[in-house]
C-alpha cells in the first residue's frame, strides 16, 4: 500500500511521458476541435499536467477520482485509454461514456473515475459522499477530488470542507489553482487568496505545493495519501499552477497579458522536467524523439478508433435516463456492490 | 346564402313559379311544413334547401328546383297541408315554363311572411359547415337583427369531443341536435336522449307514433307492390374473391373514414350492367314501361329507431368508386338523422337491398313501384371450391333479382346477373 | 394479512425502520433527524436504536449533505436523505438535478444513483411563505428522477421500501397535514410505486389528485354521491413517471376530469396531466378538463387566507356539479 517516491530515471521518464501524452493529446484535440471533429466546450489542461500526473501516481486502483470538466489529463493519467477518451469527445458509442458525455463528462467505472463534473463545486460533496461510503464499508480506499480555485467561492466547497473534517472522511482535496476562474483572477474573487489557509481553517491538514513540478506534486501526494490512510481524515493540497491556454477553446484571453502567459510557460512542467533531465544527462534527444513518436502513434490510433466509432442510433435516445426496469433491478444493485468490493 | 333584395324594376318582368308541398313517396298525401330556411327576398339556386318538412318518414329537407328569388311565402310553419299546396312563390331568374297558379294558397293560415328564426343553411349541410344559430323566442324583425344576434351565433357545430367522435363513427349529423351544454354545445347526454325515444323529440308526433307511421307507410307500399306486380325471382352465386382482395389492398393504407366498402363496387358493377340491360332501369306506369335516362339506384337503409328509407344515389354509372363510396356515406348519415332531400326519396330507377355481414345468405326483395326491379345481395360466404383442380377458399355472394314480368323476362334477367358477375371479376376496371 | 392503524408519521417511521433492518447499506441522514428526532418527529427514537452511524445528523448545508448522499449512493450505500421541507431543497437542487438525475445518463449507463430523498411539503400548518409549498412539479419535471407522493398511510409505510429497491434516485414528498392523521396500514403495498390507484370507483367524473389533496377529493366524492354524481378518485401516487394509462382509462370511462393539485396553477402538474388528457383522451371528453390548484400567492400566514389559497372540498364539489350541469 505504501508508496515511496522513486526519483530514479525510469520513473521520471515515465512521468515525462505521461505529461507529454496529455500535452500532445490536447494539442491534437484543439486541432480536431477546429476541424469540428470535437464539439461542445473543450477545456484544455495544458500547463497543469504535473498535478494530475503527480497525484495519480500516488494512488491505488481502489481509490476513487472525482474530477472537473477540465479532466482529459486526469483521465489519461488515471489509465483510461486515449482511444476511449477521444471517442467520447467524438460523441461515439465506443467512448468511455458511450458518447453521452463528451469532453466534460468522462466516466469510467472500471477505473473508479467518477467524472467529468461540470458544475463548479458540485463534485466536492460527491467526493465526500464516496469517501463516506468507502469508510462505512471499510473499503480502504480514498477519494481524490480535483477542483479549480474558482470552486472555492462556492458554498459547496465550504459545506464539503466542513463535512469532510466533521465526519473524518478519507478525501484528498486537490485544488488546482490556475489563478483564473474563467477570466476572473484569484485576487478579484477571493478575500483570502491562500486557499490552503482556508482549508486549514476547517481543521484540515493542508499545504501549498508547486503544481508545475511533477516531483513536488507526487511527493506531496504520497505524503497526503499516507496520512489519509492512517488517520481516515481528509487532506488538502493546493497546487499552484497556470493554464497556458484559454478557459475553453473559445476564449480571447482579454483578462491577462501575453507576457504573463509567456512567463509561466517558461516555468512549464514539461519543459522544466526535460531541462532537468537533460542537464543531468538522463535524457538523450533520441529518447525524447522516441517518446514523441510513440505518443504520436498512440494519438493516431486514438483518432482512427474514434473515427471508426458508431453514432448511437436516435432510437436509443431515451436510453440510460433510468436503469432498466424490474428484473434487472436486483442484479444492478448486486453489481454495484460487488464492483466496489472487487476493486 | 346571399340575400338579394328584389330589384323592384325587374320584378314585374320576372316569371313566378309556385313552390308546392311535394309528394315524396307514392303514399304521401300530406305533409307538415315545420320550418322555412329562407325568407322573402332571399336568392336561391336550384337544389338549395329552403324548408324542412315533417313526413311519415321523418324530417325531410325540401329543395327548390329553380333559381330565383323568394317572392312570397304563403304558408307559415307549423302547418299540415295537402300535397300540391302552394307554399311560396319564386321569382325566377330564368323565364319559367309553368305559369303560377291563381293564388288560392291553402287551407292553412297564410302567414304574414314571417322570416325564419334559423339561418338558411348551405346547399349541402355537412356538419362542419352548418351554421347553428341558437334559436331564441324573439322574432327577427329585419336584416339587421341577424347582426345583433351574432353574439349568440356559433360557427360550426358546438359539440364535445366525444360527441364529435361518435358522430363520425356512427355517421350522425349533429346539425339538427339542440345541445344542452355551454353555448348550446351538444354533450353526450344529448345523444343518449336521442336514442331514448321517450325523452326528447322535436317531432310533433311522439317517436313511437313516428315509427308506427313509417311502418304503415312501408306496409302500404309493399302490399301495393305485391298485389300489382307479377314478381319473378332468379339468383346467381357470384365469386367475389377478386373484389375482396382488391378492397383489402385498397383499404390497407387508408384511414377508416376512407375505407371503400363492398357495396360501392357492387353498385358500380350493377350500373355498368344496367347500361347494357336498360330494361331493368325505369318505371312501369299507365300500363307501359318507360326506360329511365339516368341510373339512380335506391338503397334500402334501415334506421336505428326502426323502419327504413330508400334514398337514391344519382347517375351511378357516371360516378367513380370513391365518389360512390362518398355518396353512400352521405346518404347513410343523412338517412339516420332525417336530412334526406325529397328528390332522393322519389327518383330511384332501381333498388338495391344489401344484407351486409350480419344478414342472410340471400334476399328476394319486393319491387318498389313504379320501378321494375330490385336486386338483393346476401352476405359474403367463404366456400371451398375446385379451381383448376385445386381446392381453394373463395368468397361467394348470392345476387338475387326480383323483376317485374310485365317488362322483363327470365332470359334477360339471367343475362343481366351473369354480366354483373363478370364485372365483379375485374374490380380494378370498375 | 394483519392490519394496523398507524398515524402517517408512525407509518413513515416504520418504513424507515424496516429499511434499516433489511439492508445494512441503508442510513438516514438529514438535519436533526437523530438526536432531535426529526423536525416533524418522523425519525424519533431511531437514533437511540440504530446509532450515529445509521442515523446521521447533518449541519445545515442542504447541498452538501444531499451531495454526500449522491456520492454515498455511487459508492454502494443506500442513503435515505431527509430534507426538512421542499423549500429548503432548493438549496440542494444542484445536487439533485445536476448530479443525481444526470449521472447515469452522462456516464453512458455506468453509474446509477440509488438514492432516496424524503421531504416535507404542503400548506395548512400556518408556516407561511417559506415552509409551505407543493413543488413536486419542480422535480417531476426532471428526467432521471422518480417522484412519489404517498397519500395514504399504507403508501407512507411501504413506498420508502419500494423507492429503496429502485436503482435510480427517488424523491418522496410527505404532506405535513397528513402526519397526525391515522389510517390503516397493510402488510404490503397495494401496487408497485409507479402505479396510480383508483381510490374510489365512479362513472361521471374523474377527480385526479395526489398527496395532501386525496382526502379532499374523497370527501368531495362522498358529497357528490348524495348529489347523484358518481365521482372516480384517481390517486396518482407517482408523479414521475406518471401512470398515464390509469389516468386515460379513467377519463375514457367518465368523459370528464377535474385535477386537484396543491401546487400553483401556472406550470403545474395539473397542467401537464390536462395536456396528457387532451393528447390521449380528447375524443372521449364531454367537457373541458378543470384544474383546481392553489391561488397564485406565496402561502400566507393567517389561517383563513391560507385555507382560501388552497383547493378545498367545496370547490371540488362545485366544479363537479358545474361540469355535470348539462346532464
Amino acid at each position: 500500500m505504501k508508496h515511496k517516491l522513486h526519483l530514479d530515471r525510469v520513473h521520471l521518464l515515465a512521468q515525462l511521458k505521461q505529461m507529454l501524452r496529455i500535452r500532445r493529446f490536447e494539442e491534437k484535440c484543439a486541432e480536431l476541435y477546429g476541424q469540428e471533429k470535437i464539439r461542445g466546450f473543450l477545456h484544455l489542461y495544458i500547463g497543469e499536467e504535473a498535478i494530475a500526473v503527480g497525484v495519480m501516481s500516488a494512488l491505488s486502483a481502489k481509490d476513487n477520482i472525482v474530477a472537473t470538466y477540465r479532466e482529459h489529463g486526469h483521465a489519461l493519467a488515471r489509465g483510461l485509454s486515449m482511444k476511449s477518451i477521444l471517442a467520447e469527445m467524438y460523441g461515439r458509442t465506443n467512448g468511455c461514456s458511450r458518447g453521452r458525455g463528451g469532453s466534460m463528462h468522462l466516466f469510467d467505472k472500471n477505473h473508479n473515475f467518477y467524472g467529468g463534473n461540470a458544475i463548479v463545486g458540485g463534485g466536492l460533496p460527491l467526493a465526500a459522499g464516496l469517501a463516506m461510503a468507502n469508510k462505512n464499508q471499510d473499503k480502504q480506499a480514498l477519494t481524490v477530488c480535483f477542483f479549480g480555485e474558482g470552486a472555492v467561492a462556492e458554498g459547496e466547497f465550504h459545506e464539503a470542507m466542513n463535512l469532510a473534517v466533521l465526519w473524518k472522511l478519507p478525501v484528498l482535496f486537490v485544488c488546482e489553482n490556475n489563478r483564473y476562474a474563467m477570466g476572473t483572477a484569484l485576487a478579484l474573487s477571493e478575500s483570502e487568496t491562500n486557499i490552503a489557509k482556508k482549508a486549514s481553517s476547517y481543521g484540515m491538514a493542508a499545504e501549498q505545493v508547486d503544481g508545475m513540478n511533477v516531483v513536488d506534486v507526487e511527493a506531496a501526494s504520497i505524503k497526503a495519501v499516507e496520512q489519509i490512510r492512517q488517520t481516515n481524515k481528509p487532506y488538502f493540497l493546493e497546487c499552484q499552477s497556470y493554464r497556458f491556454r484559454g478557459h475553453s477553446s473559445f476564449d480571447g484571453q482579454l483578462y491577462r497579458d501575453k507576457a504573463e502567459v509567456k512567463l509561466w510557460q517558461e516555468k512549464g512542467p514539461v519543459i522544466r522536467l526535460i531541462t532537468w533531465l537533460k542537464e543531468n544527462n538522463h535524457l538523450e534527444d533520441e529518447e525524447l524523439s522516441n517518446i514523441e513518436a510513440e505518443i504520436k502513434a498512440e494519438i493516431q490510433a486514438a483518432i482512427d478508433f474514434a473515427e471508426q466509432g458508431q453514432w448511437e442510433p436516435i432510437s436509443d435516445l431515451a436510453k440510460d435516463v433510468y436503469s432498466p426496469p424490474a428484473s434487472s433491478t436486483n442484479t444492478s444493485h448486486a453489481t454495484n456492490k460487488s464492483q466496489g468490493e472487487q476493486l | 346564402m346571399a340575400e338579394t333584395p328584389i330589384d323592384k324594376g325587374l320584378t314585374s318582368t320576372l316569371a313566378l313559379e309556385d313552390i308546392t308541398m311535394p309528394s315524396l313517396g307514392a303514399d304521401m298525401t300530406e305533409g307538415t311544413l315545420t320550418q322555412w330556411l329562407v325568407k322573402e327576398g332571399d336568392h336561391v339556386n336550384s337544389g338549395d334547401i329552403i324548408a324542412v318538412l315533417e313526413t311519415q318518414k321523418g324530417a325531410i329537407d325540401m329543395e327548390v328546383y329553380s333559381a330565383g328569388t323568394i317572392a312570397e311565402i304563403l304558408v307559415a310553419p307549423v302547418a299540415k297541408v295537402q300535397v300540391g299546396t302552394v307554399l311560396a312563390r319564386l321569382a325566377l331568374t330564368e323565364p319559367s315554363k309553368a305559369e303560377p297558379s291563381k293564388a288560392e294558397p291553402s287551407k292553412a293560415e297564410p302567414s304574414k311572411a314571417e322570416p325564419s328564426k334559423a339561418e338558411p343553411s348551405k346547399k349541402i349541410a355537412t356538419p362542419a359547415e352548418t351554421i347553428v344559430a341558437t334559436a331564441n323566442e324573439t322574432t327577427v324583425q329585419n336584416e339587421d337583427n341577424y347582426l345583433v344576434n351574432e353574439q349568440i351565433k356559433v360557427i360550426g357545430i358546438n359539440a364535445s369531443p366525444i360527441v364529435r367522435r361518435l358522430a363520425q363513427e356512427q355517421q350522425l349529423d349533429l346539425s339538427g341536435i339542440q345541445g344542452s351544454g355551454p353555448q348550446g354545445a351538444i354533450l353526450l347526454a344529448d345523444l343518449s336522449a336521442l336514442s331514448k325515444p321517450k325523452t326528447k323529440s322535436s317531432n310533433h308526433d311522439s317517436a313511437d307514433n313516428h315509427e308506427q307511421n313509417m311502418r304503415s307507410a312501408i306496409a302500404a307500399a309493399m302490399a301495393k307492390s305485391k298485389q300489382e306486380i307479377p314478381h319473378f325471382y332468379l339468383s346467381l352465386e357470384i365469386d367475389i374473391s377478386a373484389v375482396q382482395y382488391w378492397l383489402q389492398q385498397q383499404n390497407k393504407a387508408a384511414p377508416p373514414e376512407q375505407y371503400v366498402l363492398l357495396l360501392a363496387l357492387l353498385l358500380k358493377a350493377m350500373a355498368i350492367s344496367l347500361v347494357k340491360y336498360p330494361k331493368l332501369n325505369g318505371f312501369y306506369q299507365g300500363n307501359a314501361f318507360e326506360q329511365a335516362s339516368t341510373i339512380n339506384i335506391g338503397n334500402v337503409i334501415s334506421l336505428r329507431q326502426g323502419g327504413l328509407v330508400v334514398p337514391a344515389i344519382h347517375d351511378v354509372d357516371n360516378l367513380s368508386v370513391s365518389e360512390l363510396m362518398q355518396g353512400l356515406r352521405d346518404i347513410t348519415a343523412r338517412s339516420r338523422n332525417g336530412h334526406l332531400r325529397s328528390s332522393e326519396l322519389t327518383d330511384a330507377t332501381i333498388t338495391v337491398t344489401n344484407m351486409g355481414e350480419r344478414g342472410a345468405d340471400s334476399v328476394l326483395g319486393i319491387i318498389y313501384p313504379p320501378q321494375v326491379a330490385i336486386l338483393g345481395f346476401g352476405k359474403v360466404r367463404k366456400v371451398l371450391q375446385l379451381v383448376n383442380d385445386e381446392v381453394k377458399e373463395r368468397a361467394m355472394l348470392t345476387a338475387s333479382l326480383s323483376a317485374d314480368h310485365r317488362v322483363i323476362d327470365g332470359m334477360l334477367a339471367a343475362k343481366f346477373l351473369n354480366h354483373l358477375s363478370k364485372q365483379l371479376q375485374k374490380p380494378e376496371r370498375l | 394479512m394483519s392490519e394496523q392503524v398507524l398515524t402517517y408519521r408512525e407509518a413513515l417511521r416504520a418504513g424507515i425502520e424496516q429499511a434499516l433492518l433489511d439492508d445494512e447499506r441503508v442510513f438516514l441522514m438529514g438535519e436533526d433527524v437523530g438526536r432531535y428526532g426529526g423536525c416533524y418527529g418522523v425519525s424519533k427514537g431511531l437514533f437511540e436504536r440504530y446509532g450515529a452511524k445509521r442515523i446521521i445528523d447533518t449541519p445545515l448545508c442542504e447541498s452538501g449533505f444531499v451531495g454526500v448522499g449522491v456520492g454515498a449512493a455511487l459508492g454502494g450505500m443506500r442513503p435515505i436523505i431527509e430534507v426538512m421541507t421542499v423549500n429548503f431543497s432548493l438549496l440542494a437542487m444542484d445536487q439533485i438535478v445536476n448530479s443525481a438525475a444526470t449521472l447515469r445518463h452522462m456516464s453512458g449507463g455506468q453509474l446509477n444513483v440509488p438514492l432516496v430523498i424524503r421531504m416535507a411539503c404542503g400548506a395548512g400548518l400556518q408556516l407561511a411563505a417559506q415552509h409551505s409549498h407543493s413543488w413536486e412539479n419542480f422535480y417531476a419535471h426532471i428526467p432521471g428522477l422518480k417522484v412519489l407522493s404517498p397519500a395514504t398511510h399504507n403508501d407512507a409505510r411501504h413506498m420508502l421500501i419500494q423507492a429503496l429497491a429502485d436503482p435510480d434516485p427517488v424523491i418522496i414528498f410527505e404532506h405535513v397535514m397528513l402526519l397526525n392523521t391515522s389510517g390503516e396500514v397493510l402488510e404490503q403495498s397495494e401496487a408497485s410505486m409507479e402505479k396510480a390507484l383508483i381510490r374510489q370507483q365512479g362513472t361521471d367524473v374523474s377527480l385526479i389528485t395526489y398527496g395532501g389533496s386525496l382526502g379532499k377529493a374523497l370527501a368531495a366524492a362522498k358529497q357528490l354521491k348524495d348529489l347523484n354524481i358518481s365521482a372516480e378518485v384517481v390517486d396518482l401516487r407517482c408523479l414521475r413517471p406518471l401512470d398515464t394509462k390509469t389516468i386515460i382509462a379513467s377519463v375514457t370511462k367518465t368523459h370528464r376530469a377535474i385535477i386537484i393539485d396543491e401546487a400553483w396553477l401556472t406550470g403545474s402538474l395539473a397542467g401537464e396531466i390536462s395536456a396528457i388528457i387532451m393528447e390521449q383522451a380528447f375524443w372521449h371528453l364531454d367537457a373541458p378538463v378543470k384544474r383546481l390548484c392553489t391561488a397564485e400567492v406565496p402561502i400566507p400566514y393567517p389561517s383563513h387566507l391560507e385555507q382560501a389559497a388552497l383547493p378545498q372540498v367545496e370547490q371540488i364539489v362545485t366544479a363537479a356539479q358545474a361540469i355535470m350541469a348539462a346532464r
